[in-house]
């Protein structure tokens, strides 16, 4: 019931991006004292991350947006997934710890990236285009580093880290699959309007300005080294 | 190849490009230095965050974390209280990779003085719980490794508040807690 009423937040977060982004208090402190293997919590703590994560909604909004053929969607999905389950699974597994702030900037500027590419940019400023599934999996890669850094703020107990984990992955791809499909049920019934290419250049803008702003919201974060 | 075969978006000429590319960057900049800069970071470079109230939103939210030895937060110095203060010293035993929480009751701007001292290195997140948010942590400061801690806390809502202590080794170790101030102790919750 909660995941149904988290689908219209989720959307409100495209237009609201600086809401709270780190896993929820109360799931922190659910997580601290949980022991052992659990994966039904773990399955849907992931699944919220994706759900309410503003910045990974906002690249996978970007990516899919000029994407019509469901075929094209999976190949650039499965790009992004592939990329984003092995630096979670490498990150905490091998306990690398890469700064939140400056994983986070990062996160953003694939936002601007995706969003630059959407409007022609790298054609236009450089004569070629950078592959976009390369991108899309590089930045990928960027992304699973932000879910680990999430994942190991909260000191999860060894035991069972490897179970947890793997369910928190699942759930990550199932939060994707959820948002995904409320996202191309959306751009479906957008594409058909008839100004949606002159539309299509604002949307771009904006989500390019976000991208900007995320990144400046954490590189401030990481010069202050203040909690946001 | 790519998503380029059908995008639907015309080659853009140059200029228009990077009159997006820069309005973007603007548009970007003049939120970050107006908006989340105040509310966020209670960085303030343009004035609009004390114009507008904005700063205010992280001094309500962030002073409990400040590590500064001075409160805050824009009440009045000085709190009386119609009860003496309370005097605690607890010996908490933790087991190996073992964790717990250790917390006291207090009411809106209730005074905790505290210090504590473990012999084994501890993970440490300070943090009270509203009673109108159970369960809804929120964190006062949090240090990665230590043997010691000494602070005050000048509770911001009526609650629980006290420590979550995580044993960073493999020996069973005892945390010596001495607290002062205006509390209550609660029963240890049995897990």
């Amino acid at each position: 019931m909660r995941l149904i009423r988290l689908i219209p937040i989720a959307l409100l977060c495209v237009a609201v991006p600086l809401l709270a982004h780190n896993v929820a208090a109360r799931d922190a402190a659910f997580l601290k004292q949980s022991q052992g293997t659990q994966i039904f919590p773990f399955l849907y703590l992931g699944a919220k991350h994706m759900v309410t994560g503003y910045d990974h909604l906002l690249f996978l909004f970007g990516v899919i947006f000029f994407l019509y053929r469901l075929k094209d969607v999976a190949v650039y999905v499965t790009c992004f997934a592939a990329g984003h389950s092995l630096t979670l699974l490498a990150g905490v597994i091998s306990g690398v710890h890469v700064n939140p702030y400056l994983v986070d900037a990062l996160i953003g500027l694939s936002v601007v990236y995706k969003a630059f590419d959407n409007l022609n940019g790298f054609r236009t400023l450089a004569g070629f285009e950078p592959n976009p599934k390369l991108m899309v999996l590089g930045f990928g890669l960027v992304h699973g580093f932000g879910l680990a850094t999430k994942l190991q703020d909260l000191h999860l107990s060894t035991k069972g880290l490897v179970g947890n984990l793997i369910s928190f992955n699942v759930g990550v791809e199932c939060g994707q699959l959820i948002a995904l499909s409320i996202i191309l049920l959306a751009m479906t019934w957008w594409r058909g309007t008839s100004d949606f290419v002159k539309h299509a250049v604002a949307a771009n803008v904006v989500v390019m300005t976000l991208g900007f702003l995320l990144m400046g919201y954490q590189l401030t974060g990481y010069y202050t080294g203040r909690a946001a | 190849m790519s998503a380029s075969s059908v995008t639907p978006v015309m080659l853009p000429s140059r200029s228009a490009l990077l009159k997006r590319l820069g309005g973007a960057l603007l548009a970007a900049l003049a939120i970050l230095l107006l908006f989340v800069m105040p509310a966020e970071y209670q960085i303030d470079p343009t004035g609009f965050g004390k114009l507008t109230g904005l700063v205010k939103m992280s001094q309500t939210v962030t002073a409990p974390q400040a590590a500064a030895p001075t409160p805050v937060m824009n009440t009045t110095a000085a709190h009386t209280y119609t009860v003496p203060f309370r005097t605690d010293e607890i010996d908490i035993p933790i087991g190996k990779d073992g964790e717990l929480e250790y917390k006291v009751r207090m009411q809106p701007g209730g005074t905790l003085v505290y210090s504590w001292k473990c012999p084994e290195p501890l993970y440490i997140d300070f943090h009270g719980e509203s009673d109108k948010d159970p369960g809804n942590a929120v964190s006062y400061t949090v240090t990665q490794e230590a043997k010691e801690g000494h602070g005050s806390l000048i509770a911001p809502f009526a609650g629980i508040h006290g420590w979550f202590y995580q044993n960073q080794t493999d020996h069973v170790t005892v945390i010596h807690l001495k607290m002062s101030g205006f509390y209550q102790l609660i029963p240890a919750n049995p897990k």
